[in-house]
């Protein structure tokens, strides 16, 4: 089949093939380059805008982990002392539920031998003196 | 004292900074512009006889051109220059697809519209006007217009992925691994593809390629 080709070789019609390809862009009319331009502009136009978001989501990007800097930095420096405060409020707290629960009633009502002896030691009474050893 | 001496050199410092940042952006924002706008340029004229030839119609093919342009241009400006052109005759490709599959569905719509009727002589298309003489200009009898002509001819009587693989490989000048790329597939399918399509075009133009 190949005998009736007039191009010898497969290189060899690759190349007469661009060749008439290029012929052909060239040849291209005033009107189409026109548009063709116009188009670039759009296209360029449109990459501007996407570089200009890129940069401000960079610069987005880079404050927001500076703000997470500085209250990695607070939190590191303040909520030491934080929990010391809490700390104590909370010991305080749980001393108060201590009095104020019922079980110092309970211990009146069982024993006031005992409270008569802790308000007389109160009052200054002698301290080798002991419940009951009278 | 030193400290209201020490906070305006503190701000001239970060205000020299930041103008250095924003140089900075500046010089990258027009050094990428120039390299695309270099790009576009050298690929357009090309980019639109590739679609013109897959469909036919130069307002089309402008058409799907700008929108690649546009599309490359708002997604992939930013990826390394080597990657531009097989990114871009991908997208080209993808909406020379898009553009026939409409095209089909469009004429399905109208076939069924008209059922039968005679079509409008604007909707269509001259497929003789196109195929002997889809260029307008002075050049047209010239040896190497007719060449052409019969060319892309031959190229749309091709199946679908040895037109693309040829075009991209032999009229653009890609290589096998950016055609690959383009065109979403193996390096040896690329290889297959347009083996057969230089072995097609051979068998039809041969005899009588100007």
């Amino acid at each position: 089949m190949n005998e009736h080709l007039d191009v010898s070789s497969d290189a060899e019609f690759e190349t007469r093939a661009q060749q008439a390809f290029h012929a052909s862009v060239n040849r291209l009319d005033a009107a189409s380059r026109s548009k063709l331009n116009q188009a670039r502009q759009r296209a360029m136009a449109e990459a501007s805008q996407g570089w200009r978001w890129q940069w401000a989501r960079v610069g987005l990007q880079s404050r927001a982990l500076a703000g997470l800097a500085a209250l990695g930095m607070a939190v590191f420096f303040i909520a030491p002392n934080a929990a010391l405060h809490y700390g104590a409020e909370s010991a305080l707290a749980e001393e108060m539920e201590l009095l104020s629960t019922n079980d110092s009633w309970d211990l009146y009502a069982e024993e006031p031998e005992f409270f008569e002896w802790a308000g007389q030691d109160s009052n200054a009474a002698a301290p080798n003196e002991i419940p009951g050893s009278t | 004292m030193s400290a209201t001496l020490a906070a305006p050199r503190w701000t001239a410092a970060a205000g020299e900074r930041y103008g250095d940042q924003l140089n900075a952006e500046a010089f990258l924002d027009q050094a990428q512009s120039q390299a695309l706008d270099r790009f576009l340029a050298d690929v357009e004229q090309r980019a639109l006889r590739i679609a013109q030839i897959a469909v036919r119609d130069r307002d089309d093919a402008l058409d799907i051109v700008q929108d690649s342009m546009i599309q490359f241009a708002r997604r992939y400006a930013s990826r390394p220059v080597d990657e531009w052109k097989p990114i871009f005759y991908r997208i080209l490709r993808n909406r020379t697809y898009d553009w026939q599959r409409r095209r089909k569905v469009r004429g399905r719509v109208i076939a069924w519209w008209t059922s039968g009727a005679t079509v409008d002589e604007e909707e269509a298309p001259d497929f003789i006007e196109q195929a002997v003489s889809p260029d307008s200009g002075p050049d047209a009898r010239l040896e190497s217009a007719e060449a052409m002509h019969q060319l892309e001819g031959a190229i749309r009587r091709l199946p679908a992925r040895q037109a693309e693989a040829f075009m991209l490989r032999s009229l653009e000048g890609l290589d096998v691994a950016q055609t690959a790329q383009a065109m979403g597939c193996s390096e040896g399918s690329v290889k297959t593809h347009h083996f057969r399509a230089i072995q097609a075009l051979r068998a039809e133009l041969g005899e009588h390629w100007p």
